[in-house]
């Protein structure tokens, strides 16, 4: 699915991502855990095509090379980002926006529009699966929407999009109990052996509904520590000190 | 060039026929005297009109009336409903729809209506005519323009719609559009005028006044879609008076048209008037859009709302003034002026000038005007999620239009200048 070779990114002068190397394969998850400011975001950022960065070394995505792709070529081949911070859009509707964005995703993968009335009926399926109020998809895109209502909005549009590849980044926060137990039943029902996923969490609560398939350090621009899902209750337990000093020494 | 001035003089005496002569008479003088504008004046800084007034129009305008069906073509929504169609300045009564004229709502040419009291009175009474060469040319060549009479106590719900349309096929031609509205005491109605093209190449002018009086206790809507060809230039003067306890708002949107000038005026002349002025111009290519308005707060208690936006692409140039003038009887005095613009290129340019005239020490007034660029966070969401960078950019910018469309009540003329804007942003957007 997804290979990254020594991978760099740079932002006004300052390195961020200093070499980092990660494979995924098809129907995997992957958690990805590390201390503040260590370049998660910037990892996802960078997959998704934000322009901001300088960016080195290699991305193969399904045999293309991805960094040579614009941010809506990796959508519309299967790339999927929840943002960290969701933006709010005044004056485009939630379900406008969704339309648009389905049907580009589908013309460029060779298929027809979709009508208003499968379209309709998609969003209810997937509206039910994240447990969300209608009211939501008349509203501007995340405009006054809580912490929470931005994340839950995140995965109802990684439902409709049905990616291949979804990056998760920190979904979890910001979510109450609940909401946590319903929007990682949402993800899970959209696992299967083909769709991959990278879920960036401080929380190893997040990890004991969306159980990975391996855990990885993200620390200083570089993953340092990979491992089973054992990893994390490991890190839950002890900080990242010890990893502090295991890189260092 | 020099000759200009005398050409529309001559064109003035070939032209015996005249519903108000001495008026006509009058404003021909006025403009003679004042010339056209130059750069000089204030009001023309930024728009220069070498283009307009170094051009030979032609003043009559061969035969060549668009069809009902032509009209319909072009704006199919109107069918149905109470429509005038202005050609050339005149009304073509065949393409017109004049089939169900509600109870209470008079429509007639100048010619008919100039013995009717009401026509004596507020014809040609708000327009600036001796200040502005183009508001002096209108009244000295309008000779057959459109009077819109609303009774005292009638309440027209449905939109009176008005085509503004110049029909010349081959040759550059300019006409005089002038349009008086009376509303009686206590009266509602919505109009909404669409200046149009019939031929999309041909050089053509537009020069037009609108005239509404508001009176007390009436309210009046009035939208203004401005998409004439790309060639055309259009000076548009709409003048307003309103009475107590009277509400006015217009919405106007300029899309069309390689000079296009509004200037519009309002007088707010009585007790606890309120006024919305709402506003969208874009422009693309070399385009230039220019918008002066002035709202004068004569009397206590009145409330004005103006907020104007502008999308600017390419080499296009966006001018706003907005002007509030506040006279020392004018106490509680509530008036928002806001201007905001978007360019979307480097070269293109936006002029824009708040400027506030208070006399009254009693009142709230507060304006701001910003330029700026599209948000690339919002930019970068909507390509994330698949949409292509041109689709997303329409639909940014056409969320920021919607703040300006979403003031137009009448929903099939919304939706319709919806398209029309999101089309044009596609092709402003690069
Ligand atoms: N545009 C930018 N300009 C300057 N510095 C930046 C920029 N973007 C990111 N950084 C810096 O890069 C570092 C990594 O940021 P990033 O957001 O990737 O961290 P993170 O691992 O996601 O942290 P968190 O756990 O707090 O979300 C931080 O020090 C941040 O300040
Ligand atoms: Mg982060």
């Amino acid at each position: 699915m997804l290979e990254i070779r020594n991978l760099t990114a740079s932002v006004e002068g300052k390195q961020i991502l200093k070499g980092l190397n990660l494979k995924i394969g098809n129907g995997e998850v992957h958690a990805i855990m590390g201390p503040n400011g260590s370049g998660k975001s910037t990892l996802a950022s960078v997959l998704a095509g934000r322009e901001d960065y300088e960016v080195g070394g290699e991305v193969t995505y399904n045999g293309k090379n991805l960094l040579e792709l614009s941010p809506e070529e990796r959508a519309q081949a299967g790339m999927f980002l929840a943002f960290q911070y969701p933006v709010e859009i005044a004056g485009v509707s939630n379900a406008t926006f969704l339309k648009q964005a389905v049907n580009s995703i589908r013309l460029a993968n060779g298929k027809e529009k979709m009508d208003s009335k499968d379209f309709l009926k998609l969003m209810k399926e997937k509206m039910a699966l994240v447990e969300m109020d209608k009211t939501m998809t008349q509203r501007s895109v995340n405009e006054g929407f809580s912490g929470g209502e931005k994340k839950r909005n995140e995965i109802f549009q990684m439902a409709m999009l049905e990616p291949k590849l979804c990056v998760l980044d920190e979904t979890d926060s910001g979510l109450d109990i609940d909401a946590l137990k319903i929007v990682s039943n949402g993800v899970n029902a959209l696992r299967n052996n083909e769709r991959s996923f990278i879920v960036i969490t401080h929380y190893q609560r997040l990890l004991d509904y969306i159980v990975p398939d391996f855990v990885h350090v993200l620390y200083n621009g570089r993953i340092v520590k990979s491992g089973p899902k054992e990893l994390a209750m490991e890190l839950e337990e002890k900080g990242y000190d010890w990893i502090k000093e295991e890189v260092a020494a | 060039m020099a000759t200009t001035v005398e050409n529309y003089l001559e064109k003035y005496s070939a032209n015996q026929q005249r519903e108000f002569p001495l008026l006509q008479d009058k404003a021909l003088a006025h403009f003679s005297r004042m010339g056209f504008p130059t750069s000089k004046n204030e009001e023309w800084k930024y728009t220069g009109i070498a283009p307009i007034i170094s051009k030979d129009f032609s003043f009559s305008i061969p035969d060549n009336k668009c069809s009902a069906e032509e009209i319909l073509q072009r704006v199919p929504f109107v069918q149905g409903s109470v429509l005038i169609v202005l050609e050339n300045g005149k009304i073509n009564h065949e393409a017109s729809d004049l089939s169900s004229i509600p109870a209470g709502l008079v429509i007639k040419t100048l010619g008919e209506a100039k013995n009717i009291v009401d026509v004596k009175t507020h014809y040609n009474r708000y327009a600036d005519v001796q200040d502005d060469a183009f508001s002096a040319l209108n009244t000295a060549f309008a000779n057959d323009g459109l009077v819109l009479l609303i009774d005292s106590k009638a309440v027209i719900e449905k939109p009176v719609y008005v085509v503004q349309v110049l029909s010349s096929d081959n040759v550059a031609a300019i006409a005089h559009n002038r349009i008086l509205v009376v509303a009686g005491k206590n009266s509602e109605a919505k109009i909404s005028h669409l200046a149009v093209s019939k031929n999309e190449n041909t050089e053509t002018f537009s020069n037009t006044i609108i005239e509404v009086f508001v009176d007390e206790n009436a309210s009046v809507e009035y939208d203004l879609l401005q998409d004439e060809n790309e060639k055309s230039f259009q000076i548009c003067g709409t003048h307003v008076y309103q009475s107590a306890n009277s509400r006015f708002s217009i919405n106007t949107v300029a899309l069309g048209g390689s000079i296009l000038k509004n200037k519009l005026h309002i007088k707010l002349d009585g007790l606890n008037c309120e006024t919305h002025m709402h506003g969208l111009y874009v422009a693309g290519g070399s385009q230039l859009i220019d918008n002066h308005t002035a709202v004068y707060h004569s009397r206590p208690h009145c409330n004005s709302n103006e907020l104007y936006k502008g999308i600017i692409g390419g080499k296009a140039h966006g001018v706003f003034n907005g002007k509030i003038f506040v006279e020392k009887d004018a106490q509680k005095t509530n008036a928002y002026q806001s201007n905001k613009n978007i360019l979307l290129s480097n070269d293109a340019v936006v002029n824009a000038k708040p400027q506030l005239e208070i006399f009254a020490d009693d009142v709230k007034c507060t304006h701001g005007a910003t330029t700026g660029q599209m948000d690339d966070e919002s930019l970068f969401y909507l390509r994330s999620r698949g949409i292509n960078e041109n689709d997303a950019k329409a639909m940014l910018n056409l969320a920021f239009a919607n703040d300006i469309l979403n003031n137009i009540t009448v929903e099939d003329l919304r939706n319709y200048i919806s398209g029309l804007v999101e089309a044009k942003l596609k092709a402003v957007a690069y």
